[in-house]
């Protein structure tokens, strides 16, 4: 027999996205369901112990800006507390070949490329160009911003450090990332600060903080449960039809849709035929960024210091930390963990893997002797953003009531869960105008 | 016995079968594989895969 719930609002899917906008909702005095597919909640935000070792999902740290960022202000405002460390002391490392640099907290950019420029003429032409760039105006999203930088120079480093921030923020190669955009990211972190925080017992802790301020709130959770449609008989939302494994066949009523499930899956949902076909396109032409993170175990530190490594020479190895000195929990007793992050060349990823593990091993020799605990690949349906930050769809479908929240409603100059931050109080705030709570 | 079959078309090389399997039995280096003779056919593993990768077959 189906179950039928009445409410205000159905969210489909628990990811970041879904749980901020259930919390939102709730803490607003609206009847919120929460309902998820998979049996954990949290999607690519939280954290799986396997065999002792803490492996994130998909995201690492609070936000791109820890503490100074929009994600952590948001949480705090809606009473999630979260305990969380920047790692340190230096905070950031680059890593040249035979070179171990400190990064200063402030002027990271500018440092970097005084650091690796052929002289002081180039790095003043480089960095004249990007403080127009970030104080004047944006260049045009026209042009990538490789093109944008060969304007200024060619020196190799510098292009590997425009790429690493592209590869690093968006899972992107700076070929095909619009150069408008790049300063417009490049601004937030002007705002905010590089200033990472990571969480004790990996991003599992900021989910359940957000569960406790919906349980607060009564918002009800229900995993396992996959939603087989959502029902639009005309032009506007009215609930969804799904199959829960602890309530069995279920249909939500809700004037208010938010799915959190993807475009592209939340279009199958609904079924096509009830889109025009320009948001059709927008859809079709989202494009998911590809990148692995991948966990190597062993018993002794590599490093005598906690801090974030960044490599602008490999075109790979994006980025790795050693999260036991800040948090050993990270590690079962008497191990340690080296995270890497690394973005894809090609689509091919048993190759990908290869070339990325080989590129961990010659930059840390000592991982040897290490076990490759994971390969986390995020590519297609498991991306590491479902759309980039410069071609992102709107919080609003063209059918009323359906909302799209996550990592593919990234507002302009923001991203990861930053940018989900903003499409998140921007979809509160349009229910709050529109529908009334019962 | 119940047992479980991963899709390799459909298989993304995330890892979460990995860490959802109480018996260790499943490996995963881009592409998940499952030690049958580890499998206990508890089926957690389906409730983990983000893409639908997994399915559950009955062996006779």
């Amino acid at each position: 027999m189906t179950k039928r719930i009445k409410a205000d609002a159905v969210i489909v899917g628990s990811g970041l996205g879904g749980l901020l906008c259930g919390a939102l909702l709730g803490r607003d005095g609206y009847k919120v369901v929460i309902l998820e597919r998979l049996a954990f909640v949290g999607g690519r935000y939280t954290t799986l112990d396997y065999n002792g070792y803490k492996i994130n999902t998909g995201a690492w740290a609070v936000g791109l800006h820890g503490t100074n960022g929009p994600l952590y202000k948001l949480m705090a405002e809606l009473g999630a507390e979260i305990e969380t460390k920047v790692p340190g002391p230096d905070h950031i490392h680059l890593w040249l070949k035979g070179r171990d640099i400190v990064l200063p907290k402030k002027g990271q950019l500018g440092f970097i490329i005084d650091t690796v420029a052929k002289d002081g003429r180039e790095s003043e032409r480089v960095m004249r160009a990007v403080r127009r760039a970030l104080k004047w105006q944006a260049p045009s999203d026209e042009m990538t911003i490789q093109e944008w930088l060969y304007q200024y120079t060619d020196n190799p480093l510098i292009h590997g450090q425009f790429d690493f921030f592209s590869r690093s923020m968006t899972a992107t190669y700076y070929d095909r990332f619009p150069a408008g955009e790049y300063f417009r990211l490049l601004r937030g972190f002007g705002q905010c600060g590089n200033m990472t925080a990571m969480a004790k017992n990996g991003q599992k802790t900021t989910i359940e903080a957000l569960l406790k301020v919906l349980e607060k709130h009564g918002v009800q959770i229900l995993v396992e449960t996959q939603v087989d449609r959502i029902v639009c008989p005309e032009d506007k939302a009215e609930g969804v039809i799904a199959d829960s494994a602890q309530e069995g066949p279920l249909e939500v009523e809700a004037g208010v849709v938010i799915s959190d499930a993807g475009p592209r899956a939340t279009v199958g949902l609904v079924g096509r035929d009830k889109f025009d076909q320009g948001f059709l396109k927008e859809i079709d032409q989202l494009d998911e960024s590809m990148a692995v993170v991948t966990v190597f175990g062993y018993d002794k530190p590599l490093l005598d210091y906690q801090s974030h490594i960044q490599f602008i020479e490999p075109d790979r190895l994006g980025t790795a930390w050693e999260p036991c000195h800040i948090w050993p929990e990270y590690a079962p007793p008497g191990k340690q963990c080296l995270y890497t992050y690394s973005t894809m060349k090609t689509d091919d990823t048993q190759k990908e893997l290869d070339l990325i593990v080989a590129q961990c091993r010659e930059w840390f020799p000592g991982l040897d002797q290490a076990e490759i605990i994971a390969t986390l690949v995020f590519k297609g349906d498991w991306p590491i953003l479902r759309a980039r930050p410069y071609r992102c769809v709107d919080i609003k479908t063209p059918l009323i009531g359906l909302y799209l929240a996550g990592d593919a409603v990234n507002v302009s100059g923001w991203t990861c869960g930053e940018g989900i931050s903003f499409s998140c109080r921007a979809i509160a705030e349009d229910v709050r105008n529109r529908f009334p709570k019962s | 016995m119940v047992q479980v079959r991963i899709d390799p078309q459909k298989c993304m090389g995330c890892n979460l079968c990995v860490f959802s399997c109480p018996e260790l039995a499943i490996s995963c280096y881009g592409l998940a594989r499952l030690d049958r003779n580890k499998c206990n056919g508890c089926l957690v593993c389906l409730r983990y895969c983000p893409v639908g990768a997994i399915e559950q077959k009955t062996e006779e």
